[in-house]
């Protein structure tokens, strides 16, 4: 019989126990009354023999598994009920539990979700961008240096640019401002996004004198064009010149930062590669597969070097650095969100010891009642037991309001997302962090 | 003269009942008083263990029960061996012959050596 229909069908069990042990204490005593003994006195021997037949039962019990049941059944009412009669006990450990759980859990999501998830584009460990290097610092690219670059390098599967602009957006009505990106048309493929409504830019976009064309964010298209999918062809103005909409990226989409609405071709004219010290381009590169960082900066290196010699007075001292683009994060951000989650962390770990401080107070006030219950036959294992179950029974309540704690706090943490990052700026506290309360218990 | 009583070594409580069971369907009064006589009273089975092991071996289904009228005509449990208990019945009693054959060899050659 499983333990489970044992369960269910107790009393019948509890009745055949009593019933099998009752038939051998009798069998005894007629065996002593036969060898001439008196009915007591034989009873009495018998039950003498037989020993305590509680603690046999409880025995048997044991070994069917059903005082496990039962033990937990009754510890969480006991505790239910001490807490009850204790509620100061109770919220004080729950809401220390809760708190420091919450924290972390907070903490958790929002790092998680910034330092360590990859960003949301294809193979993005190998994204990496790419700088002009000088003494003082480190410095956008010119156009014709970027040009020199990419026509020369052989590490990179594709190398783009682009540069900021902020323009008046107008389409009938009053202008807006929007922040937007000029981009080389090899930039979404090395990405490997595409948009999710009309194409991308095609090197004829992005060639000097093209007609210019324009792509939305998912979020001015539902705000400025009402999410209409009739939206591409049509001609809008930035700044006055007229823009054509031929495309929608996807929802999930952000780039270079979050606050990035519009993207234009940025169609390089043959006098914008005229001054080789005139720097403003931003540059994204995917590495080739196989391709370290320190590979791709020792040839870029040997490239800067050759344009030195060739251009000694625009490029003098001029060579590469190659960083991932993961680290776009900025140095604070990333020290904040590190101390965020330290912070966090010491919350835990110190309502943990207030928590275990709070037992060990109590357990000593319960002295007296720990030994009125061994004194009664409670084995050690069975105190224990029910002391863990009341400290679960704390700690999975605490655990289960920090995260509601948590889930509500994420939302308002979102402001220490850098807008430098191209992610989404929402944080949604996941599943993963059950089991955070299991790891603190 | 008291007949020295010897203490049951750990574990074989359960090869005992099985053999025990083994003879025949039977109660667990009749396997205590089953074992005292086999051995010529020098094994006394507590009850206090008999009955968990005798549910333990139950819950582990090397035994089986039914209840049925005892020769006192009062209902009893009776166990019985199951296909199971009787492999287990098998290897437990090559087990143990092979290791009191090895114990006494061990003792022997102990006691030439005092010798």
């Amino acid at each position: 019989m499983k333990w489970w229909r044992r369960l269910g069908d107790r009393a019948s069990v509890e009745r055949e126990l009593d019933n099998e042990l009752r038939f051998h204490v009798d069998a005894l005593v007629a065996d002593y009354v036969a060898r001439g003994m008196s009915e007591t006195e034989a009873r009495r021997k018998a039950r003498l023999e037989f020993g305590g037949l509680d603690q046999v039962k409880e025995e048997c019990r044991d070994v069917k598994g059903l005082n496990v049941i039962d033990a937990v059944q009754q510890d969480v009412h006991y505790a239910c009920r001490t807490f009850v009669r204790n509620p100061a006990f109770a919220v004080v450990a729950t809401l220390t539990v809760a708190l420091g759980i919450g924290a972390t859990t907070a903490a958790f999501s929002i790092t998680d979700r910034v330092l360590i998830r990859p960003l949301p584009f294809a193979d993005p460990a190998r994204l990496v961008k790419l700088w002009q290097k000088r003494p003082e610092g480190e410095d956008l690219l010119s156009p014709a240096n970027f040009r020199d670059w990419k026509r020369s390098s052989r590490s990179f599967e594709s190398m783009a640019a682009y540069q900021r602009l902020s323009a008046n957006l107008t389409q009938g009505g009053d202008p807006t401002r929007v922040e937007g990106v000029s981009v080389t048309a090899d930039l979404f493929p090395a990405l490997g996004v595409t948009p999710s409504l009309g194409r991308a830019f095609s090197p004829e976009d992005d060639r000097e004198g093209a007609a210019a064309t324009l792509i939305l964010s998912y979020g001015l298209w539902q705000a400025q064009f009402g999410a209409d999918v009739g939206v591409l062809g049509r001609r809008v103005l930035l700044d006055d010149q007229p823009y054509v909409v031929i495309g929608v990226m996807p929802r999930s989409f952000s780039f270079p930062t979050r606050d990035a609405e519009i993207w234009t071709a940025i169609r390089l004219a043959e006098r914008d590669f005229r001054n080789r010290a005139d720097t403003h381009l931003e540059c994204v590169a995917r590495l080739r597969a196989g391709i370290s960082v320190s590979q791709a900066r020792t040839e870029l290196q040997t490239i800067t070097a050759r344009l030195e010699r060739e251009y000694p007075r625009e490029n003098a001292g001029v060579g590469a650095a190659v960083t991932f683009f993961r680290d776009e994060v900025s140095g604070r951000a990333r020290s904040t969100l590190l101390a965020l989650f330290g912070a966090a962390g010491c919350v835990l770990l110190i309502g943990c010891s207030n928590l275990a401080n709070l037992l060990l107070a109590r357990s000593l006030a319960r002295r007296s009642e720990l030994s009125v219950r061994s004194a009664l036959g409670a084995g050690r294992a069975r105190l224990v037991q029910q002391l863990l179950t009341e400290t679960m029974l704390l700690v999975f309540g605490g655990g289960a309001l920090g995260i509601l704690l948590a889930t509500g706090a994420a939302p308002r943490l979102v402001r220490l997302i850098p807008q430098t990052l191209p992610i989404e700026a929402s944080v949604a506290v996941d599943m993963r962090v059950w089991c955070s309360p299991s790891v603190s218990h | 003269m008291p007949i020295p009583k010897s203490d049951l070594p750990q574990g074989t409580l359960d090869l005992l009942i099985l053999q025990v069971v083994a003879l025949g369907p039977i109660h667990g009064y009749a396997v205590a008083q089953r074992i005292q006589q086999i051995s010529r009273d020098v094994l006394h089975v507590q009850q206090g263990s008999l009955y968990p092991a005798l549910h333990r071996l139950e819950d582990r289904g090397l035994l089986a029960a039914t209840w049925k009228a005892s020769e006192t005509g009062r209902d009893a449990k009776y166990y019985r061996l199951t296909p199971k208990g009787r492999t287990q019945l098998k290897e437990e009693t090559a087990n143990w012959t092979r290791l009191s054959e090895a114990i006494r060899l061990i003792l022997r050659t102990a006691e030439g050596g005092a010798l």
